[in-house]
């Protein structure tokens, strides 16, 4: 149930170094390094602690939900990357498939500083998610500080965690694994080549669709051995375009594999 | 004792024919009473334009298109248009949300809903006859019964007002479409929103 309390206290955006406490979660942002140099990327991360019963989502949230999103505002010249995603795990939310993540996640972000810098910057990052358990949906969002001082990059206390969760985001492999679809009228059918003379199983994986309507968000990918491929069949999404025209899946292993992401897109007519 | 199971069966069938809503094709009729006891069946709608929104205050979503005015504005431009725009609220009792009639006639008020019927759905036989799946999910229903929209509200699927203003206008883009007897572009499209709490 919400109260007008509690409403209003979701509202407000404190500046804090300290986590902030928004909606069923607290957020705050680590870095791997306090310290870095005149273009020297440096590897920090956006963390969400979601409250026991709850859970916030992944970039395909499936149906319903909303993913964690950052509205920068770093000093000149600084770039921020992406947000990375790690592996989500799946959920039904009042009768909805979803993607996301209970307990502590952390969302690696790659920080570049300009060919310029030196002294202290302070940087800025207004993050926004949402926070659901069967009953309902709760909005957080935390204005974020972090700040870097020119110097030899050191590992900062926060460094392991963030290798932690570098270890859970999907890596792009080379171009010998390919992933092709073909769109049935109500299916679509996903192959994965380049993996026979390896020992990755994909039966074993769990695969998530990351690109959002065009896999039922519901449906289970399970893949099956054909030798020289691996083959899955899949229901569209009800809310798939007219001609799917591009799909990235993500496949995690049970054990301590590398999560790996894979791409298609299709070629011109 | 036969006869009263009976006439509630035949009486239940006759509130929600039991197509599922494609669009195109005739939309699922339905009747009901909305919050101020008038009778609304869309058999009786033939030859106007109907939306259908579906509701829950408590959702962030939907908090996000009332309290910047979205929804309410896209309310009384529609009724300007004469299109008749039906909000329901398909909460069952006991649920996460769910009100009395009478307290969703207050909040309604107190929202500034300018919908042209509010329908309390409660056993949910309108909301599972199209399938409506969150708040806010948007449906449009053309001059004939067919259904011609399905879908979100907006394209940002996100809790922030100030995203209202930005986002492609997806529902509101369909019933200019639609009142302008032009086909629909994206009428079928995944909606965004919190879960209809069945």
């Amino acid at each position: 149930m919400i109260t007008p309390t509690t409403l209003i206290l979701a509202s407000l955006c404190t500046v804090s170094l300290a986590a902030v406490h928004s909606g069923k979660a607290s957020a705050d942002w680590i870095s791997s390094s306090r310290t870095t140099e005149a273009e020297m990327p440096v590897m920090t991360g956006i963390r969400l602690a979601v409250d026991e019963g709850y859970h916030t989502y992944w970039i395909n949230p499936g149906e319903g939900g909303m993913k964690m999103s950052v509205k920068w505002d770093l000093p000149e010249g600084w770039v921020a990357g992406d947000p990375q995603y790690p592996v989500p795990k799946r959920f039904v939310t009042a009768d909805l498939p979803g993607f996301g993540y209970e307990g502590t996640v952390v969302f690696p972000v790659n920080l570049t500083p300009p060919e310029d810098f030196s002294g202290v910057a302070v940087l800025k990052g207004k993050v926004t998610w949402l926070t659901c358990d069967d009953k309902g949906c709760i909005p957080g969002n935390a204005d974020l500080e972090l700040t870097l001082t020119e110097g030899a990059p050191a590992p900062a206390a926060e460094a392991k965690v963030i290798d932690a969760a570098l270890r859970k985001i999907p890596l792009t492999p080379g171009n010998r694994i390919s992933l092709k679809v073909v769109e049935t009228p109500e299916t679509l059918v996903l192959s994965v080549e380049g993996l026979a003379k390896t020992n990755v199983n994909l039966a074993e994986y769990e695969v998530f669709p990351a690109t959002p309507e065009v896999i039922d968000a519901g449906a289970k990918i399970q893949f099956i051995d054909e030798g020289a491929k691996w083959t899955a069949e899949v229901p569209k999404s009800e809310y798939a375009p007219k001609k799917v025209s591009e799909l990235t899946l993500v496949l995690a292993g049970k054990s301590d594999q590398a999560p790996i992401s894979l791409t298609w897109k299709a070629t011109g007519d | 004792m036969k006869t009263i199971l009976l006439s509630t069966i035949a009486g239940a069938f006759a509130l929600v024919s039991a197509n599922a809503a494609d669009i195109g094709q005739a939309a699922p009729a339905f009747s009901a009473k909305d919050l101020k006891g008038r009778e609304v069946s869309l058999s009786d709608l033939k030859g106007r334009t109907v939306v259908l929104e579906w509701v829950s205050f408590d959702c962030p979503f939907v908090k996000k298109h009332y309290g910047s005015g979205n929804m309410q504005k896209l309310q009384s431009d529609a009724g300007s248009k004469d299109v008749v725009w039906i909000t329901v609220n398909s909460v069952a009792k006991g649920k996460p949300g769910y009100l009395e009639t009478s307290k969703m006639a207050e909040l309604a008020t107190e929202k500034g809903v300018k919908s042209t019927h509010f329908v309390m759905d409660t056993d949910g036989a309108i909301g599972k006859a199209y399938n409506a799946k969150v708040t806010p999910h948007m449906f449009i229903i053309s001059k004939e019964g067919t259904l011609a929209y399905d879908g979100a509200i907006d394209s940002k699927a996100t809790t922030g007002e100030a995203d209202v203003s930005t986002a492609d206008k997806l529902f509101a883009n369909a019933l200019e479409a639609v009142l302008a007897g032009k086909e629909v572009e994206n009428a079928k499209n995944q909606p965004y929103g919190c879960g209809v709490k069945y």
